[in-house]
């Protein structure tokens, strides 16, 4: 489906089926950036390491989101298994908490905290040199 | 532009992609929020609320089950199978049934 999307004048943004079972179905060119988002967890490291290999094979742009960072060492320890790509770290976050625990968007809950910004610079990152449609 | 989120269930891919979505349209970009995963959640994280997110996820099943007729183009398929979220994004849940997909 998403390689009949037209991507012209539009953003096309999918969330994908959780592990690697889609990012290997992703061929080249058929996406302009796969963003691999990743905990400070051995598990979700693993799973993102191969998914950005995969990509990489597929010369597809690979982006990290470093999700709910608490410290320093929750940081380097994704730095060093994916530290070959551009990582955004997104911090641990209340707002983004309550939304999940409400079933709201976190933007609705607090656009300013400091995880809605972190997101909202890697979308500015995504869209580039796009200009709005 | 077509952008995919990935990674291990649980991480926040969801909150990733639906804030994502959210931002780009915040400044002027149409986007069109395509929810690929097997349990699908994204529309809770771009605000459409649990009750529509989980009418959308019947539709699907409506689909996968034959109990729905199918759209022969894409773009019919985001038209009548979408949802509009908050701040403009268009919101599908994808199916695994391409029958818009020539080859």
């Amino acid at each position: 489906m998403l390689g009949e999307l037209e991507g012209d004048g539009q953003v096309v943004v999918g969330d994908l089926e959780a592990g690697i079972g889609t990012v290997l179905r992703l061929q080249s060119g058929m996406v302009d950036a796969v963003v691999v988002v990743v905990q400070p967890t051995a598990k979700s490291i693993d799973i993102a390491a191969r998914a950005t290999r995969i990509a990489a094979t597929r010369e597809l742009d690979v982006l990290v989101v470093a999700n709910r960072v608490r410290d320093e060492a929750d940081l380097s320890a994704i730095r060093d298994a994916l530290g070959d790509h551009e990582i955004f770290v997104i911090p641990d976050d209340p707002a983004i908490l309550r939304a999940d625990q409400e079933g709201l968007a976190p933007i609705d809950v607090d656009s300013a905290s400091p995880g809605v910004t972190a997101i909202g610079e890697l979308a500015g990152r995504l869209a580039g040199s796009t200009a709005p449609a | 532009m077509k952008i995919v989120v990935a990674g291990k269930g649980g991480v926040g891919k969801t909150t990733v992609a639906g804030t994502v979505s959210r931002a780009l349209a915040r400044n002027g970009h149409r986007v069109l929020a395509l929810d690929a995963d097997a349990n699908p959640m994204l529309g809770i994280s771009l605000g459409v609320g649990p009750e529509d997110t989980d009418a959308l996820v019947a539709v699907r099943q409506g689909l996968e089950t034959g109990d729905s007729e199918h759209e022969p183009t894409i773009e019919g398929f985001v038209e009548r199978f979408g949802t509009d979220a908050p701040d403009g994004v268009r919101l599908v849940v994808a199916s695994r049934i391409d029958q818009f997909d020539p080859g």
